[in-house]
């Protein structure tokens, strides 16, 4: 039983390890911080409502900065697509949001209060189809600087992209295979789907 | 796999298997809330609070279906009602029994207010002995867990590790607060609905406040307090048994009468329509009178979640 709970810190410890490698802070002159994920070489993934401007500095792990610059946004699906150096920054391992079940153990990683790479986690809630929604609705709290950071499944893959709250205890998700749907009918996709081994 | 991969997968498992016994329950404008298969000849327990007046409501079965239910009886003191569904459907989940939940189990909420499951996840926070519910309701135990309450999650099942049922989730009875009620009280309260449409409670017609016996009395009665009466109902089973203001009640049909918990519990159901004693402190002097102890009126409808 204790090598249980050793086994599942351990666990998902690596699993905060790797969902930092690929998560950015993206900046932007008078508008503050939110988070990104370094989807595919070159390519950063975050909410429509953190690119607010089409110029950011993005922080990646390990400190580097890098300016990057808007390529295309989404109000309706709250996301948008930077562009920065393709050499830079390790991406993501990108999971398919379609396999999730409500009670999979999820993490939520981002930039909240400021506070680089925190991790929360929960459960599934509900996988589209709740309130005639697509998002993915979870058991846990994203807070303000959590936008446009990672949502992850058991096995490290990111899943989702965070978007918002929904009440006080109900955190939302864009699904990943919206967010491919999204870079594919924006013309970034190709590239972007390179999945991680 | 690693330990958190089995833990992921394992969950989702036990939500997939446990959902075949959680339906939804339209009971109320906005949105539904969900019930549990309860017998496999179609009795469906939910939370008495999310049906309104109706006498029918149409229930969504796990397999897509619907099927219509009668309102066969509920208790609101427990939050609970019992639904009988016109075509059975679902499966009957496994019950904890006594003794097995432990503080710490993890612990899942299930629902159903949408076509498919949903869940989330915590721990058995609390768990200890019969209390009363703030409506006078008797509650085995006192069962708190630290899941979020989704809209729609009242009625539904707090799922144990074994996909046991070790209550069901009610955000109603005491507010801001993940409160389940726990299975005895479900088997109890449910059987009595079924036979008798209500759970019966006894009824007075006093308001009555805690006071501190004279030394004398205390002496004699071996209590130091009793309910000092500062209303008596008009019409009431009290006015006719001849109960005045400014009597002290000490005991109801033997039991002593310290605190108000006492007079509740005094008032269960088997004592509605007898004759029962009822000793009262009168002008420094006890007496008996007999009150034929009347039924509760049904609270009046307010909740709405």
């Amino acid at each position: 039983m204790d090598d249980l709970l050793e086994a599942l810190s351990r666990d998902t410890a690596e699993v905060a390890e790797r969902a930092r490698e690929s998560l950015v802070t993206v900046l932007q002159q008078g508008v503050g911080a939110g988070s990104g994920v370094l989807w595919a070489p070159g390519l950063v993934v975050t909410n429509a409502h953190v690119a607010r401007r089409s110029r950011s500095v993005v922080t990646l792990a390990g400190g580097q900065e890098a300016t990057a610059r808007r390529r295309g946004r989404d109000f309706q699906h709250d996301l948008a697509v930077l562009e920065i150096d393709p050499a830079l920054g390790s991406p993501a391992a990108i999971g398919d949001s379609g396999e999730l079940r409500p009670g999979e153990w999820v993490y939520a990683v981002g930039n909240p209060w400021g506070v680089p790479g925190a991790l929360t986690a929960g459960v599934v809630i509900a996988n589209g189809g709740g309130a005639g929604t697509e998002l993915l609705e979870l058991d846990l709290h994203l807070r303000p600087g959590h936008s446009g950071g990672a949502v992850l499944n058991a096995r490290g893959e990111v899943v989702g992209i965070n978007t918002m709250m929904n009440g006080p205890d109900v955190g939302l998700a864009i699904p990943s295979a919206v967010v491919r749907r999204y870079l594919a009918q924006a013309g970034l996709g190709k590239a972007a789907f390179r999945r991680a081994a | 796999m690693s330990a958190l991969e089995h833990l992921s997968e394992a969950l989702a498992a036990a939500v997939q298997s446990a959902g075949e016994g959680v339906v939804r329950v339209e009971g109320r404008r906005r949105i539904p809330s969900s019930g549990i298969v309860w017998s496999a000849d179609g009795l469906v327990v939910t939370a008495h609070h999310t049906i309104d007046r109706r006498s029918e409501v149409q229930v969504g079965l796990p397999d897509g279906k619907a099927t219509a239910a009668k309102v066969l009886g509920r208790d609101p003191a427990t939050d609970l009602a019992v639904l009988r569904l016109s075509t059975a459907g679902g499966r009957v989940l496994k019950r904890i029994e006594e003794g097995q939940a432990k503080v710490g189990h993890l612990a899942l909420a299930l629902g159903r207010p949408g076509d498919s499951i949903q869940s989330t996840l915590g721990v058995v926070s609390a768990l200890e002995g019969g209390w009363r519910s703030p409506l006078g309701g008797h509650i085995e135990h006192y069962l708190q867990s630290d899941v979020v309450m989704y809209p729609g999650f009242s009625g539904g099942p707090l799922i144990d590790a074994w996909g046991r049922v070790v209550g069901m989730n009610t955000s109603a009875l005491l507010r801001g607060i993940a409160l389940a009620i726990p299975v005895a009280t479900i088997e109890r309260v449910s059987q009595a609905l079924v036979e008798h449409g209500r759970i019966r409670r006894g009824f007075l017609g006093v308001g009555v406040q805690p006071a501190r016996l004279p030394q004398p009395m205390e002496d004699r009665s071996g209590q130091s307090t009793g309910l000092l009466v500062a209303s008596v109902e008009g019409g009431s089973p009290a006015e006719r048994a001849g109960v005045m203001l400014g009597d002290v009640l000490l005991a109801l049909g033997g039991e002593r009468l310290a605190g108000m918990e006492d007079l509740l519990a005094a008032l269960g159901g088997d004592v509605v329509g007898k004759a029962t004693p009822l000793e009262i402190l009168r002008g420094g002097t006890s007496t008996t009178l007999s009150v034929t102890v009347g039924e509760r009126p049904a609270p009046s409808e307010e909740e709405e979640d």
